[in-house]
């Protein structure tokens, strides 16, 4: 009667799709079963402890039982009477207990049950967030490449350019002081041997200097990897 | 009866820092029964206090939840659990009753008295309040056992339901798919 009931609520439990669960929601549940289990437990220590008390009195009042000397009450009717009347309530009591011990081991299972489904709802939840980051992180990776490409098509023109900037070769309207007779020829090119040198000067160490410090970089996280290597074996 | 110290142990327990980390340690229960009523006489024998010698013991514990504070939403009504932790001895000579109960707060001791009591409540049975003879105490002391039972039955079918009422409410959500 109750697997219908359950299935057909669970039916619809996962149709309402916009119920998001959260993580406080999720302790919570948990926190209740382990409530719900605790309580489990308490019940079913009262039941043993019922049933003991009550069996401890039925061997004290049994007539036929050797091993105690329960006399002259055990065979007084009105003890006797009394006794039955006690059983019969501690057996209600038992019973109280057994019953509420039943229930709550149901909601438990039901609570577990849900649980497991809140958690789906998380995962599932989960899973859509980090595959709309994954199709964005794929289109900025694009972009990305296309900048390179361009960059790296640029990359000749920019240098030439660059060195052109600079005054190792100029072009210029001859019409300096310096220019002596032939004047009026249209651009000149001048080449300047000094400034190349000091070109050559700066530009060489540098290059030097940046692929030793990306080099050092690489050792050291090399040394780095290789010390924590060793930190985990050991 | 030695082992009632373990059901008074129960009501505090002390990590090894010395801090309180439980006010009662829940897990904790159990039974203990002693029958001494051989003759000759076994155990202590007072006779000034009328005990002839002939007795059994019993210790238990119960255990209850209880509603210690109710608040607006119902998700944060505050419960407890509650122990007894219950000695009784039955000296059959006389018929004297020992009881030790170990409660939190006293209401045990109220229920106990109105119903067993010279004073207590006149609407309870008149026989679970007759220690003339042995027979009159004995049938006494069955009548504690149960209010002690009763006592223990009570609240649970509150706490179980308001435990079934605040998971639906939770893992359903606001909206009512039930």
């Amino acid at each position: 009667m109750l697997t219908p009931a359950l299935l057909s609520q669970t039916a619809k439990f996962l149709q309402a799709s916009d119920f998001e669960p959260d993580a406080d929601n999720f302790l919570f549940v948990q926190k209740k079963e382990d409530d719900t289990n605790k309580a489990m437990m308490m019940l079913d220590a009262n039941v043993s402890i019922l049933e003991s008390i009550h069996s401890f009195y039925q061997g004290l009042m049994d007539v036929n039982n050797p091993n105690t000397n329960f006399d002259p009450l055990r065979h007084s009717s009105a003890c006797r009477d009394a006794l039955a009347d006690f059983a019969l309530q501690m057996r209600e009591f038992t019973h109280d207990f057994r019953m509420h011990g039943a229930r709550a081991r149901t909601l438990a299972k039901i609570t577990a049950d849900r649980k497991d489904l809140v958690q789906q709802k998380l995962q599932a939840h989960t899973n859509s967030v980090m595959e709309s980051l994954t199709i964005q992180s794929q289109r900025e990776a694009v972009n990305m490449r296309i900048i390179s490409v361009l960059g790296f098509l640029l990359l000749p023109a920019t240098f030439v350019s660059t060195f052109f900037s600079t005054d190792v070769v100029k072009y210029q309207k001859d019409d300096g002081p310096g220019a002596g007779g032939d004047g009026g020829q249209g651009p000149r090119e001048s080449y300047s041997p000094l400034a190349m040198e000091r070109w050559v000067e700066v530009a060489l160490p540098m290059t030097v200097l940046t692929f030793a410090a990306a080099y050092m970089m690489v050792y050291w996280e090399r040394v780095r990897r290789w010390t924590r290597l060793l930190a985990c074996t050991k | 009866m030695a082992s009632f110290v373990d059901f008074i142990t129960m009501f505090a327990v002390k990590g090894s820092s010395g801090r309180q980390v439980e006010p009662v340690e829940l897990r904790f229960s159990g039974f203990r029964e002693r029958i001494l009523l051989a003759r000759p006489a076994r155990a202590l024998a007072l006779p000034s206090l009328g005990l002839g010698g002939r007795n059994y013991q019993l210790c238990y514990s119960l255990k209850r939840m209880n509603l210690r504070r109710q608040a607006a939403k119902q998700e944060d009504f505050l419960w407890s659990a509650r122990h007894s932790a219950v000695h009784h001895q039955f000296d059959i000579e006389k018929g004297v009753t020992v009881w030790v109960v170990a409660s939190a707060r006293d209401e045990l001791r109220g229920r106990i008295k109105q119903l067993t009591g010279a004073n207590g409540n006149a609407d309870f049975r008149q026989e679970d309040r007759c220690f003339a003879s042995a027979e009159e105490s004995f049938i006494s002391s069955l009548a504690v056992h149960l209010v002690l039972a009763q006592w223990a039955t009570e609240d649970w079918r509150g706490y179980i339901r308001w435990l079934e009422q605040v998971l639906e409410e939770k893992v359903r959500g606001d909206q009512a798919p039930f």
